[in-house]
């Protein structure tokens, strides 16, 4: 049996906020048939349900025209296919946006597929919750595979925007149906998927070799996103394009293929639980990688669903500088005068810590070789209402008056209190369905 | 990049090898869990970390910044080790005191930070040394 390549997947995005012309780069290259854009964390479904609450036409990525105001002329003109999540809690509405704004940029013609029916939040009752659910349950949307996604490509979508889809699903769906039908196949599609998923995470960003060296800063702002050459049996060459920025080695991947991965012979997807524990990268060229051995075995039975809660309150997030001389013993001494101050609040439910010495790795951090020239104090406290966030800020801002001298630079957020939990559902109980609409 | 060489810290007559000067590493979250990855950067590193890095040692040192138990997963032909840590991120993301959101990405200094002595593979944190 010939072992072709039977498509070329470009990394679009690595989450809702990411670039957009590297992604522009791909589609215009000539060299990838299809770029898959994931767009879509917990955290960015929950507004995405809010706003959808609000208007019946809202609750997609509200960085949609942005997004592909660039990338659909540069990806009809080389006939290259979109696939995203930027759909997040309303595809059918960002289906229908889509269709407009690619007749407003001449994409006359492009069929866009909406893929929904992830939100299950209607058979409620059918999920396996993980623990209890407090509070509220204010959404639960199920992550489907890539069947429907490859349906609505081999139907002839030129954009297919869905909500809420396994990531790697979303970078394995132009591959699936010319796959060689074994579960090793697939589950090398998957594999790619999941390399892609996060951009520049397997081209040199969040990376640093062993000794830890660094990119050039030109590297990190011009960073290449990956690109994907799979074959039928589910091996794939991953590459940057030609005299792209950034670095692509099978450390780049390992690190990659193991990141949010537990254990490493039972990664499951909707469509099959891929082992990784036999995969190997061979370094092909300059920026450019071989991955063969992945293994799969079969499909699991349920999907995994995502809840998610908000609790009552707030955690209000505070910081006070301190600059010049004796500014660290300044900021020590405000500490130690804040946690008077917030006595009603249990170690539990307060953090009071340095930054630029030890807020982030905490007792982890390295020892302080000299004085920094100047500090922040931080406060994080988990506050039962606004009124006690309030308190907080107020106590923080209180040291510019009667604390330590020179207290300045005062900020502060409050954060809504917001739970994911995981459940599972029957995958049977879900059916993820197509809407079409067409750039007239 | 310059290719980076193993640095050795001498205390009381003893020569340590910081864990991030032989391997790279990647910190990764889902809900409660803090998974990390370290990659070694030859067979030889690699087989000194699988033997000295347990996940009982991982857990006695990081049980002071991060709570409860490590379970630990070799992928020898990658030359990498995972450390799944199911209880370190209470509450996930949005639970976290620490300032803004994220914390964890930076969590895998907790491994590339810990320094193993030469000859006894003993595990020390760096600023104990």
């Amino acid at each position: 049996m010939s072992n072709d390549i039977i498509c070329r997947i470009g990394a679009g995005a690595g989450f809702a906020g990411d670039r957009i012309d590297p992604a522009v780069a791909l589609a215009a290259s000539g060299q990838v048939d299809t770029v898959a854009l994931e767009c879509l964390a917990e955290r960015t479904l929950l507004p995405a349900l809010k706003a959808r609450a609000a208007d019946p036409n809202a609750g997609f990525d509200v960085r949609l025209k942005r997004r592909l105001t660039p990338l659909l002329p540069a990806a009809h003109a080389t006939r290259c296919r979109i696939v995203s999540n930027l759909g997040q809690a309303n595809p059918r509405a960002a289906g229908r946006a889509i269709a407009k704004l690619a007749a407003e940029l001449g994409c006359t013609g492009l069929k866009v597929a909406a893929v929904h029916g992830d939100d299950v939040m209607d058979r409620r009752e059918h999920i396996a919750w993980d623990r209890p659910i407090e509070g509220g349950l204010i959404g639960a949307h199920a992550y489907i595979g890539a069947a429907v996604l490859s349906q609505a490509l081999e139907d002839g979508a030129g954009v297919v925007v869905a909500g809420r889809v396994a990531d790697s699903a979303l970078f394995a769906a132009p591959a699936l149906r010319r796959l060689d039908g074994s579960a090793h196949a697939l589950a090398g599609a998957m594999a790619v998927g999941h390399l892609l998923e996060c951009s520049g995470q397997l081209s040199g960003g969040n990376f640093a070799p062993a000794g830890g060296a660094m990119l050039s800063a030109q590297d990190y702002a011009r960073l290449g996103f990956p690109l994907a050459d799979v074959r039928a049996d589910g091996t794939a060459e991953i590459r940057l394009l030609d005299g792209a920025y950034g670095i692509l080695t099978p450390e780049t991947a390992t690190l990659q293929l193991l990141y949010e991965v537990h254990d490493p012979s039972r990664y499951i997807t909707p469509d099959v639980v891929l082992d990784f524990s036999g995969v190997r990268f061979e370094l092909t060229g300059h920026n450019r990688i071989r991955m063969s051995g992945v293994r799969g075995h079969g499909a699991p039975e349920t999907l995994k669903v995502a809840g998610f809660m908000e609790l009552s309150g707030w955690i209000a997030d505070c910081e006070i500088g301190f600059a010049g001389t004796g500014a660290l013993d300044r900021a020590r001494r405000a500490a130690e005068t804040l946690r008077l101050r917030l006595a009603d609040w249990t170690d539990d439910d307060v953090a009071i810590d340095l930054v630029g010495v030890d807020s982030i790795l905490r007792a982890g951090s390295p020892a302080m070789t000299s004085a920094p020239p100047e500090v922040r104090v931080h406060v994080s406290a988990r506050c039962a209402d606004a009124e006690a966030a309030q308190v907080v800020e107020d106590e923080i801002y209180a040291m510019t008056l009667s604390g330590p001298a020179g207290g300045c630079s005062v900020r502060s957020e409050r954060r809504p209190r917001i739970e994911v939990v995981d459940g599972y559902i029957l995958a049977s109980l879900v059916q993820p369905r197509i809407e079409w609409s067409q750039a007239s | 990049m310059s290719n980076p060489s193993t640095q050795t810290t001498s205390a009381k007559n003893t020569k340590y090898t910081r864990v991030g000067d032989i391997a790279s590493g990647r910190a990764g979250d889902k809900g409660n869990v803090l998974d990390l990855t370290l990659v070694a950067r030859d067979d030889a590193a690699y087989k000194w970390l699988a033997r000295t890095l347990t996940a009982d040692t991982v857990r006695r040192e990081l049980n002071r910044v991060v709570s409860g138990p490590v379970q630990r997963f070799e992928i020898a032909d990658l030359r990498a080790l995972k450390y799944v840590l199911p209880q370190a991120l209470s509450g996930g993301v949005y639970a976290s005191l620490r300032p803004g959101l994220h914390w964890q990405k930076a969590a895998i200094w907790l491994l590339l930070d810990l320094m193993i002595e030469e000859g006894s593979g003993h595990v020390a944190w760096q600023q104990n040394l």
